[in-house]
């Protein structure tokens, strides 16, 4: 096991894993600020509008009873970009946008409706008492959910391997069906347990501290509502 | 010859093969439901063993949690996919969806389960034992028929979840919905349009009951929650 393991780590194939993680890190810092961006603006007219809440209420709907993969192989059909990974992330950020957008409704809800008044009174506009009252207030109650969802950002950057972006998944699956050139014997499956054994603790590395982040802020959370 | 996506001949042309579409239908529809299945016992066993007393057990759950809900699904069914390939192990690819799917929407059931027997107060369960009951006997006469009504809506989140991941199999060419309606639009005709807007449509009818069953009942178990602390307080 360890000289498969030598084999199979050279130097080259290290960095070569540690570029798809950057790539799957880019894709997924990428997709949460553009879905947190755009979920909000879906939420707020969806909360607040009434022939536009309806469209946001249905776009939603629609994304959150589909599959991702399905919108990604949509946008690298129908969305005029040049690269496969700038389509692939249209996809991916409007997807999120969906889900997020559901996340912060939660989190208006909870804002009590005196503050929209209040803010009234005293000559904010809607935009200003959004920016200044309303959302400071949403995102703090949701950032532990928003925490969670990247979780699943992250391990949903994996789908993109269908479409041949070089994210983690892509990298970890060429090595391994490239493996005989580098440990010339026919490729057995001591060496697939290896490399996505590798790619398993990485994702699981990552993940599992921010699954630990999200129940510490959720701790605290609970005491101050307390 | 017309060549826009929605063209009318591409539409004869998707219905010219119409039953592939089927087939790879009642595969996702089979393979969802074993794994619901799957996924639904490895939940209550789980669930149970992480919300009891017994640390080994409590243990084992946490760690079958953890590793499951945080590693990508697709990764572990290529993991498996390829194992089990250069293993020499024959498993079909239903298989391996039905098998990698309800392990991974496992550990989210058994962490819904856990939070449904847990909102249960902690005295309930000492009234019944105190009563002579036995602690199995507790949970099924007593919390669990309660736990059922906190979990049903996160549970059909769940199957939402699990049917939108059937899409996985396409990775491993598994004759799923996914899969089918991928390869249909990409050989020959290149018609993509008729073929994902059908695709996303026959999710959306197998998904979108189910997240509103959930909407609804949430509300209402919301809706009662807060009627009953009125009638507290009169």
């Amino acid at each position: 096991m360890t000289e498969e393991i030598a084999l199979i780590f050279t130097n080259y194939n290290i960095s070569y894993i540690f570029a798809g993680l950057g790539m799957t890190l880019l894709i997924a810092v990428a997709t949460l600020f553009g879905g947190t961006f755009l979920g909000t603006v879906l939420a707020l007219f969806n909360h607040y509008g009434k022939i536009s809440g309806k469209v946001a209420s249905v776009i939603v709907e629609i994304f959150r009873n589909t599959p991702l993969l399905l919108w990604v192989i949509v946008a690298i059909a129908a969305v005029p970009l040049r690269s496969i990974l700038a389509r692939a992330l249209v996809a991916t950020v409007i997807f999120n946008a969906a889900i997020i957008s559901e996340i912060i409704r939660g989190g208006l809800n909870a804002v009590p409706k005196g503050q929209i008044e209040a803010g009234r009174s005293q000559g904010f506009s809607f935009f200003q008492i959004m920016i200044y009252i309303i959302l400071p207030q949403t995102f703090r109650k949701i950032i532990p959910t928003l925490t969670s969802q990247s979780i699943t950002i992250i391990k949903d950057t994996s789908y993109l391997a269908q479409i041949g972006v070089a994210e983690l998944m892509f990298v970890v699956k060429k090595l391994m069906s490239t493996a005989n050139t580098f440990t010339g014997h026919p490729i057995t499956a001591e060496d697939v347990f290896i490399l996505f054994g590798a790619a398993a603790l990485i994702y699981f590395v990552i993940n599992f501290g921010l699954s630990v982040a999200v129940r510490k802020m959720q701790k605290k959370l609970d005491m101050k509502i307390k | 010859m017309n060549s826009g996506i929605f063209a009318l001949w591409r539409w004869e042309a998707l219905w010219a093969s119409r039953q592939e579409f089927i087939d790879a239908f009642f595969v996702t529809i089979k393979v969802s439901v074993f794994a619901l299945a799957l996924a639904l016992f490895l939940g209550v066993v789980f669930g149970l063993f992480s919300s009891g007393n017994n640390k080994v057990l409590k243990g084992i759950a946490r760690v079958y949690v953890e590793f499951f809900q945080n590693t990508p699904l697709v990764l572990q069914v290529l993991f498996m996919y390829y194992g089990l390939l250069y293993a020499g192990i024959g498993l079909s690819k239903e298989q391996i969806g039905v098998i990698g799917l309800g392990v991974y929407t496992g550990a989210y059931i058994s962490e819904v389960v856990r939070t449904g027997i847990t909102s249960i107060p902690y005295g309930q369960t000492e009234a019944a034992l105190s009563q002579g009951f036995t602690h199995l006997q507790a949970m099924r006469y007593i919390i669990l028929p309660q736990s059922v009504k906190i979990a049903l809506p996160p549970l059909a989140n769940q199957m939402v979840a699990l049917i939108k991941n059937t899409s996985v199999l396409a990775m491993i060419a598994g004759g799923d919905l996914m899969y089918r309606s991928n390869a249909w639009a990409s050989n020959g005709t290149l018609s993509y349009g008729p073929a994902y807007l059908l695709c996303g449509i026959l999710f959306f009818c197998l998904c979108f009951p189910l997240t509103y069953f959930a909407k609804r009942y949430e509300r209402k178990l919301k809706n009662q929650a807060n009627n009953s602390e009125k009638e507290a307080c009169a």
